[in-house]
């Protein structure tokens, strides 16, 4: 093959080819960093509708939970491709590498997160029927909102590559592992008080449990994010077990 | 100038690699299934010692998960991997997530085993986990036969069994809410045994993940959220 850069016009021809190719290879990272925040997106929103489902009874709201859900697993599907096509035909280097390596692994705590929207809905609509409506919605509404904060903050601190934000929604973990083992203990205490609460408690307690994992997937896509903007890899850092272990089954 | 023995060498190192990137995974995912087999001999045994153990045991399947993470970086950003071998790269990238959840939930059942050991053992000695214990656990080691032989027929074969484990956990989700139902005493004991079962359930999961990769890997199809039937008849008009 003939050297590209060969004197004269030639010369040209590559920075300008060099030029292109650099620049439509800045459109597919910018590409595939638009799909994240549409899946992420799309993710945010069907939280909310779950949990309309669960505090407000809108049961309207569970078919369009069932309804999108294909889509976010399509989106991960083409952010996975996509993804792995540019790391092949790219070649790309250390920073952009990365990015690509981080979206990989964000994008499954991203499709995690529909799943537990999806169990959330379902116990939602449960409950609706049950009782029509569910008991102690505002904690759980509080809940539901310190976590919703999180994804959504973390997705916010991926469109700007954030390192110090990711690491400040991390730490509001620690209020989301507080919430829910309040709510899990309450939830046994009422067991215990009165037994034909027990289904009506199990519920809660899957509520509750799916909304503390969503916490912990945030959590996930921030230690993604710092990696991909600086390089450190910050998981298992400071690993402690918790409240899914310690409160799982009300211990003590 | 002999162009073509650079070429083979870098090919040749790059194997060397690959196949030392293999062996790393299978090691993790030796180690995943002796803390999966410590917590469940915790759980049968009412061992409340095997929990420390299989905690520290953690903090290596966790070294290991960043330690193969930097390796396939590594890989990507000197080797440039193409088709097949960069398939196999972000499969494990993806895999060893998986391979960490397990080892995740393994502590959790040995955590639960150790609390159950000091309460009264009812008389079955928790015969149902045991079941849906060893099940998983076979689940585990044919994943990882199947990735450590890249053998597609058998990931798909593992991955239809998830079925059963799923029956098995929601018949002893049933059974506790019974128990629970009939004698308000037993709650808490059979909270955790709810809780142990779906550990090992996710135990499951994981290792249906995990031979979805394996699955891509070989084929370069991407099966996940896709029916197991349709697969099937995919993989076998492709001829494999």
């Amino acid at each position: 093959m003939q050297p590209v850069g060969s004197p004269g016009q030639g010369m040209d021809n590559a920075e300008e080819l060099s030029h292109h190719i650099s620049s439509r290879y800045n459109a597919d990272l910018e590409a595939v960093r638009t799909e994240v925040l549409a899946m992420g997106g799309l993710v945010e929103q069907q939280l909310q509708r779950a949990m309309a489902v669960v505090t407000r009874g809108q049961l309207d709201e569970a078919g369009l939970v069932e309804r999108d859900e294909q889509r976010v697993d399509a989106m991960e599907r083409s952010i996975d491709s996509d993804c792995t096509r540019i790391i092949a035909t790219r070649a790309p280097a250390a920073s952009d590498l990365r990015l690509l390596i981080a979206v990989l692994k964000l994008i499954t705590d991203l499709e995690r997160i529909g799943d537990e929207v999806q169990k959330i809905t379902r116990i939602g609509v449960r409950l609706g029927r049950q009782t029509g409506t569910v008991a102690r919605p505002q904690q759980l509404r509080n809940l539901g909102l310190l976590v919703h904060s999180m994804v959504h903050d973390a997705l916010d601190a991926f469109a700007r590559l954030d390192s110090a934000s990711a690491e400040e929604v991390m730490l509001r973990d620690r209020d989301v592992d507080d919430e829910y083992e309040a709510l899990h203990r309450q939830s046994i205490t009422f067991m215990m008080e009165d037994p034909r609460t027990i289904r009506r408690s199990l519920d809660m307690m899957w509520l509750i449990r799916s909304l503390e994992r969503i916490g912990d997937h945030a959590k996930n896509v921030c230690e993604h994010v710092i990696y991909a903007a600086r390089g450190v890899d910050v998981r298992h850092t400071a690993k402690l077990a918790g409240p899914g272990i310690i409160a799982d089954a009300g211990a003590e | 100038m002999d162009t073509a023995d650079l070429t083979h060498h870098t090919s040749r190192r790059f194997n060397e690699d690959l196949e030392q990137l293999r062996s790393k995974v299978l090691a993790m995912g030796g180690l995943v299934e002796e803390q999966l087999r410590r917590a469940l001999t915790a759980l049968t045994e009412g061992d409340s010692t095997m929990g420390q153990l299989v905690a520290a045991g953690d903090q290596l399947v966790n070294r290991m998960e960043l330690s193969i993470d930097e390796e396939c970086s590594r890989i990507l950003a000197t080797r440039a991997p193409a088709a097949g071998d960069l398939r196999m790269v972000v499969a494990t990238i993806k895999a060893i997530t998986d391979l960490e959840r397990i080892g995740d939930e393994s502590e959790k059942v040995a955590l639960i085993a150790a609390r159950l050991a000091g309460l009264e053992r009812p008389a079955d000695r928790y015969r149902e986990l045991r079941h849906l214990g060893r099940d998983v656990q076979e689940l585990v080691h044919q994943a990882l036969d199947a990735f450590a032989r890249l053998d597609a027929v058998q990931a798909l074969s593992v991955a239809r069994s998830d079925r059963s484990v799923d029956e098995e956990y929601d018949a002893i989700q049933r059974q506790s809410i019974t128990f629970m139902m009939e004698d308000p005493r037993t709650i808490r004991r059979a909270l955790d045994v709810m809780a142990a079962a779906r550990a090992m359930e996710r135990i499951g999961d994981h290792a249906k993940n995990l031979c979805e990769y394996v699955i891509y890997m070989v084929h370069g199809r991407d099966v996940r959220h896709a029916p197991l039937d349709g697969i099937e008849q995919q993989l076998n008009s492709a001829g494999n």
